[in-house]
């Protein structure tokens, strides 16, 4: 009887003995938060918890494309996309998209992009989601072919060892690429991760029937902000070589990622609330 | 062989050659909707889905924005996993840069091809 009792006491005061910031049972027993410090178990559930949660949809591949395995130490930054059709798209849609085209007559194997943020524009209801797109140890699609950047001596370093990167068909044999380098600079999809946030945020154009009008400009939801941000972080949580942020007219002249382009900074803001510092 | 592969060749041409013609029109038809010389053939060019996408015919109607077209060229491929579909890139003449997005034609059950999407160009 008296066990359950205690057990009792012990069931009802303890949402009151968690509710205390800094200590655990301090609330009951009038203790010094050192004696029975509970930012260890919150320490815990930060290094545990993932910032975002990252669904996986099932994606269709190009088995005839040629793609490329990295090592994912090669890559350091995370580079901003939209993805040029409508909030209401998923990545599905764009891996059907992506998985129809080909750039100089070679098709591609899937999506382009590593992450996909599906959001609504500001100001519009809905809920925010990430998905995973290409695999992180396969080279992204989303900065062309033609897109070459300066790399850190480091990154440089691990672009020149063969073993770090090959590419080929699924099925035969893969090799290393030789246009890893041009005029000292490092292929940029190489080294790069592709974040795409779902939505049409430039203005409307010839190319672009689903742009916004102009003098209306569309932006991306606080939500849309919080969780590029998160993403951001997780990522560099997973790979701390990950440390910049950029964007896609930052390589290559193009309307994309639109008006994401000037909330770069305040994506770097959230992810350094979590604890994570991006150039 | 070379004979019989040359005559499939010439046999099955037509079939590519009328839908790219069709998409041909399609983008004519796309260029009167935004030159605001004929913004009824909105439905003729893009998909239900394409409307829906974008909140509908009427609110699309309304929203279309006159705007000068350069005369351009169209990049035409095939889809490379799916036969009902098409990507095109509209390219202005003479430009040599990068396009900023591309165009995902369907083909709707009747056999005519309209607009479903358009992606950003990530090439």
């Amino acid at each position: 009887m008296k066990t359950l009792g205690l057990i009792f006491l012990l069931a009802i005061t303890m949402p009151w003995a968690w509710a205390e910031e800094d200590c655990f049972f301090c609330g009951i027993l009038n203790l010094p938060s050192r004696i029975f410090p509970r930012p260890a178990v919150r320490d815990i559930q930060r290094v545990v918890e993932p910032l975002v949660d990252i669904q996986t949809p099932p994606l269709r591949r190009n088995s005839a494309a040629e793609y490329c395995r990295r090592d994912e130490d090669l890559v350091d930054t995370v580079v901003f996309h939209h993805s040029g059709g409508p909030s209401t798209q998923t990545i599905t849609t764009i891996n059907d998209g992506h998985v129809n085209r080909e750039s100089n007559g070679r098709p591609w194997l899937m999506i382009g992009y590593h992450y996909a943020i599906n959001s609504p524009y500001s100001g519009s209801r809905g809920s925010t989601t990430v998905s995973q797109g290409r695999p992180f140890n396969i080279s992204g699609a989303h900065l062309g072919s033609d897109s070459y950047s300066n790399l850190s001596t480091s990154t440089r370093r691990l672009l020149t060892q063969d073993s770090n990167l090959e590419c080929g068909v699924q099925g035969r044999r893969f090799s290393t690429p030789d246009d890893r380098f041009r005029n000292g600079k490092g292929k940029a999809n190489y080294t790069t991760v592709g974040v795409v946030v779902i939505g049409n945020y430039a203005q409307v154009a010839p190319d672009n029937p689903g742009g916004y009008r102009r003098g209306r400009p569309r932006y991306p939801s606080s939500s849309a902000l919080e969780t590029a941000g998160r993403l951001a972080c997780e990522i560099q949580r997973r790979h701390p070589r990950v440390t910049n942020i950029s964007w896609h007219n930052a390589y290559k002249s193009t309307d994309c990622p639109g008006t994401i382009r000037q909330r770069i900074q305040q994506i770097k803001d959230v992810a350094r609330r979590f604890g994570c510092t991006f150039n | 062989m070379y004979i019989q592969l040359s005559l499939l060749f010439i046999l099955s041409m037509p079939a590519w050659a009328n839908d790219d013609l069709e998409i041909k029109k399609v983008f004519s038809s796309y260029e009167k909707i935004y030159t605001q010389e004929k913004t009824s053939l909105v439905s003729e060019v893009f998909s239900e889905k394409f409307l829906e996408d974008h909140g509908g015919e009427k609110e699309f109607k309304e929203n279309i924005e006159k705007m000068p077209f350069p005369s351009y060229e169209l990049e035409i491929k095939p889809g490379q996993m799916d036969k009902d579909i098409k990507i095109v890139k509209m390219i202005p003449k003479g430009h040599k840069g990068h396009v900023n997005n591309l165009f995902i034609l369907k083909k709707i059950p009747s056999g005519r091809w309209k607009i479903e999407g358009t992606m950003s160009n990530e090439d």
